[in-house]
């Protein structure tokens, strides 16, 4: 069935090929929810933040701070202040101008606690931000900074389209974004894509007449709209489409390392899942390898980062599936085996795993999940959860027992978020004072080694902790029509050189 | 799938279907004369260790080097020559990342407590340097001046000083020892000063052995200098750069590459018999070639200083469905796409290619650890994103 669905979903998106290019169509797997970069907590999101969107720096393609909305940096002898010179002569995309009100109503908004940005610890260290004129903004930090620029490639906003109601999640802005980058947004189409023409009063230069973000769940057939020409961009290709797609003479594959990993996470608010045991013994029984083999390649991991990580431990030893452990495990946590079912105070031990809805892959992994738990006496539900379903229930309300996701890390790999016990991202309620404690101690490091070696200790501890089934990483490629020309992608944002792009 | 291609074409020796006649001449190549004389793959094996070119042909070069008989010897010349340009390309990226590093301290007024006076008298590598009175120091020191090249790289992949620091242990990798080591594999490439790579060993001349694997389509081009040369380039059609090669101008030459060597694939075997045929297919020679072909072309560019077409080149080169070293990902495209990557900022990203490369060759730790000292060094001071994906 599924085979005929997706036969009948290609043919309807397939169209004949254009003659000549006049936008580069890019398929993600599932569409941004909110095109606000305050509230951005996916990478379909950061990725069409890049092309809308821009921070007063950026990075060049040797990865270092390069100015964009900013002119120019001067730091003060004492390193705790800093003058921002604004670029002069921008605009919104509507026509308003950009000034130095936008800057600090985007910080004052982001360290807000009642806008609850999901990014507003990428202004904690900013003490204050007061405007200088129309364009010089004066930064005040809460420590002394080395490289304030570094830190200040968060997005702008325009104050002027949030005077009639503060910033939040469901802020008309969310769909009709206003940014200064060198593409607007000029339709939310029917089929859930977003199409975003070059912004032709943009203060540098932009090639690609047009950008048209499309959303294909499916992997399995995204790479087939690659090769009828009906896309010209995959943004992530699933492993077992690599060979295929690198035989092709009209595609190029580009490296995507974003240090992504899979995981399935346990809720520690759960009185089941509080217990070690419990988690113990489902790590157990899961074959890891099983439930990557139909995606294709991939390195299994056993903690936190990626294995070429300078953080990750390599002593570090996956446990490995072990039925009978795993039944010893969950006798000692106080069930008992009755037919089929492991139960206790007379209930069967049920779980309800959440993915999203629109992630087949993830999906895949789910149903798999689910009949490995099963037959060794689990009962699992699946949940399949809409975009917004998951930010409210995941995010924001921790409804739910076990979540299949994946997170991906720019090249600092800051996990600081996810593991510390007051991280915003800690979905899990994970809260270990030794984890704190070295998590807190890195973040101060300033000589790399100790760096390195204290979060290899973090590795282990969270490992031995348990807080998640720590799954895989994937060798990550993005596919582009050979078409497409000068291509250089970002390794985390993909679109951040987007404008030297261009089309035959 | 070596091995058993091997015994495949050395149970048909002698014996070969009769070629169809062929109207387009073929140029002389090794991979067109493999496919009408498979005979000669057998010849071969047989004139030499088998398990040597089953290693070779998975890029285990140690292993190849160490099977190959006698000394001197073609098969010995070959292995060490790329064990050599290996070592270079590590020797470069050290190098590189210890400089960054010193401009790194030096810009952020880091405190000179990170151990950085025992590394820098370390890094010296001269032979007053090697005299540090440290303890394991000394006795690696003598490896470094010697010439066991084996027994040197097994000493790499371990810290050679373990020093007590601010609660925890700080290591130092030998930051000497693949200049060294790149020093002992060239005096094994050639033998006696001056002497040319593809020189014939003892009289014995046999040109397969020369070209077999290589990224070069003829034995006579193998002696020709690699550095200013692209081999086989005019034959397959590939045209050269007009003007400062690009990333883009080196994907078209890749595509162009790519396009000449079908060509070639499906000359060569229109007159081929089926068992000619069938070792190409089943060794995937064309795609070895084509390799090893981008490969050398972009240490060319490397050696030249244009490091964002080396690196754009090397980005076709690596077959991503197998990204570890094997049969079509040598250790030196992983070398060389981990040195671009540093050259040109991307620290983290060169520390993807030097995993793959670790895997095969445990050596490259130290340079791992120093990558990685320079990416956190690097990340110091910026806040990480992360996102669902």
């Amino acid at each position: 069935m599924r085979r005929l669905i997706t036969t009948l979903l290609l043919g309807a998106l397939v169209t004949a090929p254009a003659l000549a290019l006049d936008g580069v169509r890019y398929a993600e797997d599932r569409a941004p929810a909110i095109v606000n970069p305050v509230y951005a907590t996916s990478m379909s999101e950061a990725r069409l933040n890049e092309l809308v969107f821009e921070g007063l720096f950026s990075d060049d393609m040797e990865l270092r701070s390069a100015p964009r909305l900013a002119e120019r940096i001067e730091l003060a002898a004492d390193r705790k202040s800093a003058k921002v010179y604004l670029r002069k002569g921008v605009g919104w995309h509507d026509a308003e101008p950009f000034t130095s009100a936008d800057v600090t109503f985007t910080i004052n908004t982001m360290k807000s606690a009642t806008t609850a940005s999901t990014e507003a610890g990428r202004v904690s260290w900013i003490a204050s931000a007061t405007a200088e004129g129309d364009h010089v903004v004066v930064l005040t930090f809460e420590g002394e900074e080395y490289a304030p620029e570094d830190k200040l490639h968060f997005k702008i906003l325009p104050q002027h389209r949030f005077a009639d109601a503060p910033m939040s999640r469901t802020h008309e802005f969310r769909t009709r974004p206003v940014g200064t980058g060198p593409w607007m947004v000029v339709g939310f189409n029917d089929d859930n894509s977003i199409t975003m023409s070059r912004n032709l009063k943009y203060w540098g230069e932009a090639r690609v007449p047009e950008f048209t973000m499309r959303e294909v769940a499916d992997k399995n057939y995204q790479a087939k709209l690659l090769i009828y020409e009906s896309l010209e961009a995959l943004v992530r290709v699933l492993p077992r489409d690599l060979a295929t797609l690198q035989n092709n003479r009209n595609v190029e594959l580009y490296p995507y390392q974003t240090n992504s990993w899979w995981y399935v996470g346990f809720n520690l608010r759960d009185k089941r899942l509080e217990d070690t045991k419990v988690r113990e013994a489902v790590q157990q029984m899961v074959d890891i390898s099983s439930l990557l083999a139909p995606i294709g390649t991939g390195d299994l991991v056993t903690g936190p980062f990626v294995p070429s990580s300078p953080f990750y431990n390599h002593d570090v030893k996956a446990p490995g599936a072990n039925p009978a452990a795993a039944a010893k495990l969950l006798q000692e946590a106080g069930y008992t085996r009755e037919g089929q079912m492991w139960m206790k105070d007379g209930k069967p031990l049920t779980l309800r795993v959440a993915t999203q809805q629109n992630l087949e892959t993830a999906q895949d992994v789910v149903i798999n999940l689910q009949a490995q738990l099963q037959n060794q006496g689990i009962q699992v539900e699946p949940v399949f959860l809409t975009v917004a379903e998951w930010k409210q229930k995941i995010w924001r309300d921790s409804d739910f027992d076990l979540i299949l996701s994946q997170w991906s890390f720019d090249r600092n790999e800051d996990i600081y978020e996810q593991f510390h016990s007051k991280g915003t991202r800690n979905f899990t309620g994970y809260a270990s004072k030794e984890t704190d404690r070295l998590l807190d101690e890195a973040r101060e490091a300033a000589d790399p080694q100790q760096k390195k070696q204290l979060l290899r200790q973090v590795h282990a501890q969270v490992a031995a902790d348990d807080p998640m089934i720590f799954l895989w990483t994937l060798d990550s490629y993005s596919a582009l029509s050979v078409r497409v020309k000068d291509v250089v992608v970002h390794p985390f944002y993909f679109f951040t050189w987007a404008q030297d792009w261009q089309l035959e | 799938m070596l091995s058993a291609s091997l015994l495949l074409v050395l149970a048909c020796t002698g014996e070969t279907t009769a070629p169809e006649a062929s109207t387009e001449p073929v140029p002389a190549t090794w991979i067109g004369e493999l496919a009408a004389e498979p005979s000669a793959f057998g010849t071969l094996m047989e004139a030499e260790p088998r398990e040597a070119w089953v290693a070779l042909h998975a890029n285990q070069l140690l292993a190849a080097y160490a099977a190959f008989a006698g000394s001197p010897s073609p098969g010995k010349q070959r292995t060490a020559s790329l064990l050599a340009r290996l070592n270079r390309s590590l020797d470069r990226s050290l190098k590189r990342t210890n400089t960054k590093i010193t401009q790194m301290r030096a810009e952020r007024s880091l405190a000179a407590s990170d151990g950085l006076t025992t590394y820098t008298a370390m890094s010296v590598c001269d032979a007053d340097a090697l005299k540090i009175e440290a303890s394991g120091w000394v006795e690696h020191a003598a490896l470094l001046q010697g010439t066991d090249g084996e027994a040197l790289t097994a000493a790499l992949a371990a810290p050679v000083l373990v020093e007590p620091a601010d609660g925890f242990e700080r290591t130092f990798y030998d930051p000497c020892g693949y200049g060294a080591l790149a020093r002992i594999w060239s005096e094994r490439a050639v033998y006696g000063p001056g002497t040319p790579l593809s020189s014939p060993i003892g009289g014995a001349s046999f040109p397969l052995n020369q070209a077999l694997f290589s990224a070069f389509l003829t034995s006579a081009d193998v002696g020709k200098d690699p550095i200013d040369t692209a081999p086989g380039a005019a034959t397959l059609g590939v045209r050269p750069v007009a003007g400062e090669a690009t990333r883009q101008s080196a994907r078209e030459q890749a595509r162009e590459l790519a396009e000449g060597i079908q060509k070639l694939g499906k000359a060569s075997t229109a007159q081929a018999p089926a068992e000619g045929t069938a070792l190409l297919d089943e060794l995937r020679l064309l795609d070895r070639f084509q390799h090893d072909w981008l490969t050398l072309r972009a240490e060319q560019w490397v050696l030249a200083g244009q490091l964002e077409p080396a690196h754009a080149m090397l980005e076709q080169t690596i077959d991503v469905a197998q990204p570890g070293v094997g049969p079509h990902n040598s250790p030196l495209t992983l070398a060389l796409l981990a040195e671009t990557h540093l050259a040109t900022g991307h620290t983290r990203e060169a520390l993807d290619a030097l995993q793959r490369l670790s895997e095969a060759h445990p050596e490259v730790k130290g340079l791992q650890e120093r990558v990685g000292d320079l990416a956190v060094l690097e990340g110091l001071g910026r806040h990480g994103d992360s996102k669902e994906d």
